[in-house]
């Protein structure tokens, strides 16, 4: 199941790779990796320290980040990244959410064709990152809440109704996930 | 007997009357976050660094402050410090450290932050940061309210997910997410709280780490928006109260001026959040136009 909702995000946000990551004990471990034009291979059980990188500072703020940077530029290949020893010039970086707890992050990296990720991106990958909140909660056996099917309903019911367009995306992405869930 | 001897009518609150001229001067403003790179060519000396806090947690777990210099953990802070000094030059920029190593998620540290800026009376402060966890939502509730009723205009950036996040829910705040817009001054007012208003956020050319620039997207870019708005209309109208700045800040928005739906600024990100029924129904706004 993770593994199906960071593909949808790579596919969804056109990233280059992606990987989602459990928080436990003070620690983030990657959890599920895909990647288009990435080996994300190597990233299998990595763990960092939950305060380092773009995902700990998403982690530690509530709020999501896309970076975008130089190809050069070192500052991006912090935390996870690292272990790939590549540079990400773009990182787009959501917290999932579960009931009143942060239960880990949904990490992207460099958008096809140079491209920065978009708020619609971030839009996406918050959404996925909500439904991946679940997925790591169950995994956990987590006593926490969790959003229910309902809620998420009614977000695309309300999504639908205000941008058939956007819907379709997120309606297909969604579907993907379950016809491989 | 509370005496209105400057009585000020809607009409009058344009742009020009709200800030026109100002520079920030005298006001200052608290930036909660992960510390500031205080040497950063972007933010012209304007911090003051002597007087920043670092917040931590002792053994306990009970936060302490340590004031004095600091650096920046992530580059956050500097981003938003760089965005309110581009609009409000000469504001003077305090550091309240609250994220950083072994602060990940701590609600206490962000807390004490919150409350300490309070207490030494900042003019405006911003919070490009929130926390979910409902078990500190009063204690939040309280600091906030004290913060209105002590004359400092509080900014949080809004959450993107369905989720609440505080102080962000807080009518005693200002709520701010991303438009579409790549003018910093110009930003939007939201009929549909929580989120009241919407400035730029999105691919912001913003200072970062090792004195250098990065390029992001975020609602915690669009609140140092309207944090260095609040400045520039706090050091030109410094008796104005918090709810004052806020009805100014309505009145100059620019789908209010304009009188145009605020579907134009772009969205609220509607698709996740319950109970409001979208940005686009706003012809109402009309009904609002201070003019009318």
């Amino acid at each position: 199941m993770l593994h199906a909702i960071v593909k949808a995000a790579v596919d969804v946000t056109a990233a280059s790779g992606g990987w989602i990551l459990a928080r436990d004990s003070g620690r983030l471990t990657v959890r599920a990796a895909a990647g288009v034009d990435i080996d994300t291979a190597p990233l299998a059980g990595v763990s960092i320290d939950e305060g380092s990188g773009t995902s700990g500072f998403v982690i530690a703020s509530g709020q999501p980040l896309a970076l975008s940077a130089r190809a050069d530029d070192p500052r991006l290949s912090e935390g996870i990244a690292a272990h790939l020893g590549r540079r990400p010039s773009t990182v787009l970086c959501v917290a999932c959410e579960s009931g009143d707890n942060v239960v880990g992050a949904l990490e992207l990296i460099d958008k096809s064709g140079g491209a920065t990720f978009s708020f619609d991106d971030v839009e996406l990958a918050t959404l996925l990152a909500s439904i991946g909140a679940v997925a790591l909660a169950s995994g956990e056996q987590a006593q926490t809440a969790v959003v229910s099917p309902a809620s998420l309903g009614n977000d695309l019911v309300r999504l639908a109704d205000v941008d058939p367009a956007r819907y379709a995306v997120v309606a297909s992405a969604v579907g993907a996930l379950l016809d491989r869930g | 007997m509370v005496r209105l001897d400057k009585a000020v009518s809607l009409d009058d609150l344009t742009p020009e009357w709200a800030w026109g001229g100002s520079t920030g001067a005298g006001v200052r403003v608290a930036v909660i976050d992960s510390g500031i790179d205080a040497d950063h060519p972007d933010l012209h000396g304007c911090v003051d660094v002597d007087n920043g806090v670092m917040v931590a947690l002792g053994d306990d777990d009970e936060p302490f402050e340590t004031i004095g210099p600091h650096g920046d953990s992530f580059g956050h802070g500097t981003a938003c410090a760089g965005i309110i000094h581009s609009l409000a030059p000469e504001a003077r920029i305090t550091s309240i450290k609250v994220l950083g190593e072994g602060l990940t998620g701590k609600a206490a540290a962000f807390l004490r932050g919150l409350g300490w800026a309070v207490e030494q009376g900042f003019d405006v402060v911003n919070l490009s940061l929130g926390t979910n966890r409902r078990d500190w939502a009063l204690a939040f509730y309280e600091v906030c309210d004290q913060a209105y009723f002590r004359g400092s205009v509080v900014v949080t950036a809004a959450n993107n997910v369905t989720r609440a996040s505080f102080p962000s829910m807080y009518a005693s705040v200002l709520s701010v997410a991303c438009n579409l817009s790549t003018d910093p001054k110009r930003f939007h007012y939201n009929p549909e709280p929580p989120t009241e208003f919407l400035a730029r956020g999105i691919d912001v050319d913003v200072a970062w780490l090792d004195h250098g620039r990065i390029s992001s997207t975020g609602n915690s870019y669009a609140a140092p928006h309207i944090s260095g708005m609040a400045a520039l209309i706090r050091s030109k109208h410094p008796e104005l109260r918090p709810f004052q700045v806020k009805a100014v800040l309505w009145a100059t928005a620019a789908n209010v001026r304009e009188a145009q739906p605020a579907q134009a600024a772009g969205r609220l990100t509607n698709m996740i959040r319950p109970g409001t029924t979208s940005i686009r129904a706003t012809t109402a706004l009309r009904g609002l136009r201070p003019s009318l």
